[in-house]
């Protein structure tokens, strides 16, 4: 059978649930209340895929910690690059998860003692990576909006720290800085905001229609 | 939420279905003419070049996460992970994703394979789809990896991230390959904009399975996008005015 | 004409030169006594041009000479009755019986043209040659039924003397034997189907549908095709059956496109080996197994094949297949004019089928008899298996599908330059030259090219049954042009079974007499039909090779590093870890404390100093690890003052890590000081509710009813019957919903989802900077009563919160780090960018330079 011409059962099955509980959730979001104020059908059908939809999420988890345990156990099979890091992070899953179960009060002492320090120095090292990218940004894209940007971002380092000796610079940090801040960007984010909600709308209801079937339905 | 919200809502979702509907049906008949979106043209360009040299594509998803309202930027990252998958079929490697969200992975792979099928090839490895970490740098620090690691001579950064994104658009560049980036969340954008080599503004990230072919529905959401907008700026103006005038 | 034209080359040169001073060919036949003339060819000698005209007595002169593409001439036959050989009006004998045996009933079409019989492509029976039939079916062709090919013939010049022969070869000489640059092949190729080519009239049509197509196909079939292997030299066999093999061997003959078995392949006499060898036989070998296709399927340029005497290339043409490559260096000449010979010396036309005189009457029968697929079949299953690439092959030139069979002699002298070896032998061929070149180059190997004056001998034969007689008109024509031209005497040739290796009887064993008196075998000119390739072509083509071959090479994608870039990240990094590590250490400060009051600081400052003591207050801790550093910095004076208040705290997070985040706030000294010199206890004074999963959703169920979402705490037990959670069952009961997000969604969610289910109770947030425009306006719309942004937003507040032990915070000891290290980027920034700016912008110049 021709996967192009004929979908299969289970991709008619599955477009079929993800429209039908798409509208659901939909149709429980206007009707809320029935005449004598309670929870309408619709509400309590939302309310019930929204369970599963979170009960779904965190088996999610484990498929998603499965797979990262895959990829890396491939990449040691196949000694590809980078695999020395990945038998790293297998041992250290596995220590972590006989840890969880053999003595759960030691999580708190490796989350503090290693992932909270690691993703804090990468979050050090964003510093270094965007003042690199902002030097580099008129290199990459010499324009005027380049210039504003970077301008706009001077302007707000300057009005949000004091500087040394000298403390907040008037107009600059009690002005200027809340200007920029609470209206120019403000007003921009919502504009963009507005457009991203109409472009959530719009992907919504593709998948609605089921043109767009990213569980695997054939188009 | 009262009424004449729930009914305007109702009344937005309805206009925004109908006329979906009836722009795809016409875009059936007619070619649809975009704006000129730097960043897609050459995301084709890249697309090709990487099937040429045998490279692979590298689309991260971001941690937007199915049941928040973040996942429609990643169900737009997902509709062109399908896109270019099937535009890559005739490589030498398929196209790997990477997320922060387990349920993305999940959909990230049946993607892959659905496209694989499509084209009657037998894809299963889960390599093409990966949790790269839970927490917004573990999942940066593991799709750097994918980066750096697996010949990959396209990037496209596609979903909801933090200002994480800009350890990834770092990573692409050092190694000095093709990135597009773009998110829905406004530091991310603020980010990239500064960072990426093609950055998307605002919804533009929405606009992509249009811009890549994906079906005339993509096309009609566009437009459809594009008569919405202008009616909000339309109302605001309008609700501004009654404002100054006292009647609102 | 002053100048002697080259029979190889076409280009004039003087008189008094024996040998062509351009290609080395001999101008001027050989004397009689030549020392080689009495002793028979072995491998290796050079050949001599022996005199046949001597013992022919139908004298031919250069006038009646019948050249390429010339009409035929209209004779009777029966004036051609009385010419014929002895051997052949035996063999007429024969084939009366024989072809009353194999004929079928229907005679073919007597509009045929000459060669039509081939077409029809059933294997020619054993004792008829199928040239023969074509000429009685030619002969037996009324004026009117004359096909449109031999209408063509007509309207070319007749009787073209020997010169403006050659003359007419010039073109192709020159274009197709050195192989001009910028002349193609299939040009060649193209010339040639325009030549009369047998055809039936049901095949035609096909042929001309596929037109050139089709004879791309065949010839893509001849180029695949090499390694079909050569019979070697065989001994002589019956006259008869040698007859029969030989003649199906000739050019135009109807075995032509027969898939012809090797077996009988080394049956052919000698000469006909040679004459195979010379002209076209190793390209033919791939058509063996298209003679079937040729039935049906014959090309164009095939129908046309006799209208064009001369070969010419088609410029443009890239790729020449092998075989033609071979054929017009070594053989163009002579077999196109071999072929021209069939139909310039047809019979003249105009006698019905009744008029054929009897000794041509059953050779149309025999003709019919090779359309016979049986005989075909039979001819297939002997044939050596076929190819993949030969399968589906366009049809296939019947002339030279008879050719396909022959082999090199034994005698090591191939006459053609051939790449009858296969691929194995391609190599060979290719280790010859210093270059790589082409395939179609490396076959016209100078090994090869050097053998090349070896096929013009001919040696005498003495076939029992061959009797001295005068050799027809067609005959004659058939014969190389030296020989005609030659005026030499003949000499006695010693060896009676030597095969002919030149000229259309070659490979034929014993076919000319060789007693006495019948004439000399001369050495024939030398072909030089080596390719002649300049050095600088052959640069050329070694440059074209290698630029092909590197295009056809994976290369690996590029991956260059931006190395002069980790200098500067360095450098960047070495500069800001200066920066913010050195106040830390020193401990002095260099900033002035923030004189900013923030409105929306001062709101929360004061709802917090309003709070009840032993409130429950709930605390989300919305944040990742990594930025744990700003907000717990950020929120630190303002937990320090919620602390003093003495409320009972409830903890949770929508992040996977929030709990433990939380779990640390509390209790880590650093953080905040007054907190942890509480030493709030879990289940006594504060309850960690844990991880609420679900995103928008989860926090709504947890506001419309948080007793059922979050029931235990993050150790287990039921958390709503805990001390610090008594009284509680809705969101509304805390006395404050205090979120410390450092990201804006996040923020946004808890507005949104549980802001309208707190009540009267106030929502305060600690916030990460980057989150300060999109959650300030929930501040201006009233649906957060208080909000502390970032570092600034902690320094300020505890500029406004003062403790009671005056202990400084997290914020007041990263203050100075955090002024120093946003002064040192800023400084970098400005100075990079204007860096980069003008490093851009020179850059654009010279690029632009370079493109004036």
């Amino acid at each position: 059978m021709n996967p192009r011409r004929f979908p299969s059962l289970i991709a008619i099955v599955s477009t079929a649930i993800a429209i039908a509980s798409g509208v659901l959730v939909l149709a429980g979001y206007f009707y809320v209340q029935n005449g004598n104020g309670q929870a309408s059908l619709f509400m309590n059908i939302r309310l019930t895929l929204l369970d599963w939809a979170v009960i779904l999420a965190g088996f999610a988890v484990f498929i998603g910690i499965y797979n990262l345990f895959q990829v890396h156990f491939k990449k040691i099979k196949k000694t590809q690059l980078g695999s020395l890091y990945s038998l790293l992070l297998l041992i250290s899953l596995a220590v972590t998860f006989l840890l969880g179960l053999v003595k759960p009060s030691l999580m708190g002492f490796v989350f503090t003692t290693v992932q909270l320090p690691v993703e804090a120095s990468l979050m050090a090292l964003l510093a270094v990576t965007l003042t690199y990218a902002s030097i580099r940004l008129l290199r990459r894209r010499l324009n005027l909006l380049s210039v504003i940007f970077l301008v706009t971002a001077l302007l707000i380092l300057l009005g949000t720290a004091p500087l040394p000796f000298l403390g907040n610079i008037p107009v600059l940090s009690d002005w200027m800085r809340p200007f920029i801040a609470q209206v120019m960007a403000v007003a921009g984010a919502r504009g963009i905001l507005l457009g991203v909600a109409l472009g959530t709308l719009t992907t919504g209801l593709r998948i609605l229609f089921g043109a767009d079937r990213p569980y695997g339905g054939n188009k | 939420m009262s009424i004449g919200l729930e009914l305007a809502g109702f009344g937005l979702v309805f206009l925004s279905a109908a006329m979906m509907l009836g722009l795809s049906f016409l875009r059936r008949k007619s070619r649809p003419v975009f704006r000129d979106i730097p960043a897609f043209t050459r995301l084709r360009q890249a697309v090709g070049l990487a099937v040429e040299d045998g490279s692979r594509l590298h689309l991260s998803l971001g941690r937007g996460a199915l049941i928040t309202p973040q996942s429609a930027s990643a169900l737009a990252g997902l509709a062109l992970l399908r896109r270019l998958a099937e535009l890559t079929s005739a490589g030498d490697q398929p196209p790997i994703a990477t997320s922060g969200d387990a349920t993305l992975t999940i959909l990230s792979q049946d993607a892959l394979q659905a496209a694989a099928k499509y084209f009657d090839q037998n894809v299963s490895d889960p390599m093409t789809g990966r949790l790269t970490g839970l927490t917004p740098f573990s999942y940066a620090a593991g799709a750097i990896a994918a980066i750096r690691d697996e010949k990959v001579s396209a990037n496209i950064l596609m979903g909801n991230f933090g200002v994480e994104v800009a350890l990834m658009t770092d990573a692409v560049e050092r190694e000095n390959s093709f990135v597009l980036a773009g998110s829905d969340n406004l530091t991310a954008q603020a980010v990239i904009y500064a960072s990426a080599q093609e950055p998307l503004i605002g919804e533009e990230i929405f606009a992509a399975g249009a811009y890549v072919n994906s079906g005339s529905m993509h096309s009609a959401s566009l437009t459809v996008q594009d008569i919405l907008r202008w009616l909000i700026i339309a109302a605001i103006l309008v609700g501004a005015l009654l404002t100054l005038a006292g009647v609102l | 004409m002053a100048d002697v034209l080259c029979p190889i080359c076409g280009k004039s040169n003087p008189t008094e030169l024996e040998d062509c001073q351009f290609c080395g060919a001999r101008l001027t036949p050989l004397s009689p006594s030549t020392p080689s003339a009495s002793q028979p060819i072995k491998a290796g000698d050079n050949p001599v041009v022996k005199k046949t005209s001597e013992f022919e007595k139908v004298k031919i002169t250069p006038g009646d000479f019948v050249h390429p593409g010339e009409a035929p001439t209209e004779k009777s036959t029966g004036a051609l009755e009385s010419t014929l050989p002895a051997w052949l009006r035996t063999l007429r004998k024969g084939d009366d019986s024989a072809g009353a045996e194999s004929t079928p009933d229907a005679i073919p079409d007597q509009s045929l043209p000459l060669s039509s019989a081939p077409d029809t492509s059933s294997e020619s029976s054993d004792d008829q040659p199928d040239w023969l039939t074509g000429l009685g079916k030619a002969a037996s062709d009324d004026e009117k039924e004359i096909p449109d090919w031999l209408e063509s013939l007509r309207e070319e010049k007749p009787g073209t003397s020997p010169q403006e022969f050659m003359s007419l070869q010039e073109p192709a000489l020159n274009q197709t034997g050195s192989l001009s640059p910028g002349v193609g092949d299939a040009e060649w190729a193209a010339r040639l189907g325009s030549e009369p080519k047998p055809e039936t009239p049901e095949t035609k049509p096909q042929g001309d549908q596929q037109g050139g197509e089709a004879s791309l196909n065949w010839l893509d079939s001849l180029e695949s095709d090499s390694g079909v292997p050569n019979a070697e030299g065989q001994p002589v066999a019956p006259q008869d059956e040698a007859l029969n093999d030989w003649l199906s061997g000739l050019p135009g003959s109807s075995e032509e496109n027969q898939p012809e078995p090797p077996r009988e392949a080394e049956n052919l006499p000698g000469m006909l080996n040679l004459l195979q060898e010379k002209t076209l036989e190793p390209e033919l070998a791939p058509l063996e197994d298209d003679g079937k296709a040729a039935d049906s399927e014959i090309p164009d340029w095939l129908s046309k094949l006799g209208s064009t005497p001369v070969t010419t290339e088609v410029p443009g043409k890239e790729s020449l297949p092998d075989w033609l490559s071979d054929m017009e260096t070594k053989a163009g000449p002579e077999s196109v004019a071999t072929e021209s010979n069939f139909s310039s010396d047809l019979p003249t036309p105009g006698a019905t089928g009744e008029e054929i005189p009897g000794w041509l009457s059953p050779l149309p029968a025999d003709a019919k008899a090779t359309e016979n697929p049986v005989s075909e079949k039979e001819k297939f299953d002997e044939a050596p298996p076929p190819s993949a690439v030969r399968e589906g092959t366009g049809p296939m030139p019947m002339w030279l599908a008879g050719i396909e069979r022959s082999k090199t002699p034994k005698d090591g002298t191939p006459a053609l330059i051939t790449n009858d070896e296969g691929p194995g032998s391609e190599r060979n061929h290719g280790a010859a030259f210093s270059l790589e070149m082409p395939d179609w180059l490396s076959k016209l190997n100078p090994e090869h090219a050097s053998e090349k004056p070896s096929m013009g001998i001919t040696e005498p034969s003495t076939p029992e049954n061959l009797g001295i007689s005068e050799l027809p008109s067609w005959v004659q024509a058939m014969r190389p042009v030296e020989s005609v031209l030659s005026d030499t005497k003949i000499t006695p040739q010693e060896d009676a079974q030597v095969t002919e290796q030149t000229g259309p009887l070659a490979g034929l064993q014993g076919v000319l007499p060789s007693s006495p008196g019948l004439g000399t075998l001369r050495k024939p000119p030398a072909y030089n039909s080596i390719l002649k390739v300049t050095d600088g072509q052959q640069r050329y083509t070694a440059a074209l090779e290698r630029l092909i071959s590197s295009e056809t090479q994976p290369q690996a994608a590029k991956r260059s590093r931006l190395a002069s870039n980790r200098l500067w990240r360095w450098l960047i990094a070495f500069l800001l870890f200066l920066a913010v590590g050195l106040p830390l250490i020193m401990g002095i400060p260099v900033t002035p404390a923030s004189t900013l009051q923030p409105p929306e600081m001062v709101s929360a400052f004061t709802i917090i100093s309003t709070l009840p003591s032993n409130a429950p207050v709930l605390v989300v801790f919305d944040y990742d690890p990594a930025l744990s550093g700003e907000l717990e910095a950020a929120a630190s004076p303002l937990m320090d003052h919620l602390l003093l208040q003495g409320p009972r705290l409830a903890l949770i997070s929508t992040s996977p890590t929030g709990p433990a985040l939380a779990e640390r706030f509390l209790h880590d000294t650093s953080a905040s000081p007054l907190v942890a010199g509480y030493n709030y206890q879990p289940g006594q004074q504060y309850v960690n509710l844990g991880y609420l999963a679900g995103g928008p959703a989860g926090v709504q169920y947890f506001a419309n009813s948080p007793t059922k979402a979050a029931q235990y705490t993050l150790d287990g037990q039921p958390a709503w019957t805990l001390p610090p959670l008594q009284g509680v069952r809705v969101l509304s009961d805390f006395a404050a919903v205090i979120v410390l997000t450092d990201n804006a969604d996040s923020g946004r969610i808890w507005i949104e989802q549980a802001g309208s289910m707190v009540g009267n109770s106030p929502m305060l947030m600690v916030i990460s900077a980057q989150a300060e425009p999109m959650i300030l306006p929930y501040y201006d719309s009233g649906q957060i009563k208080g909000l502390v942004t970032g570092l600034a937003g902690g320094e300020a507040y505890g500029q406004t919160f003062i403790r009671p032990d005056s202990r400084p915070g997290l914020t007041e000891r990263y203050w100075d780090s955090f002024s120093v290290g946003t002064l040192v980027m800023e400084i970098l920034i400005v100075a990079g960018a204007i860096w980069s700016a003008i490093a851009g912008w020179r850059a654009r110049l010279d690029k632009s330079g370079e493109k004036v």
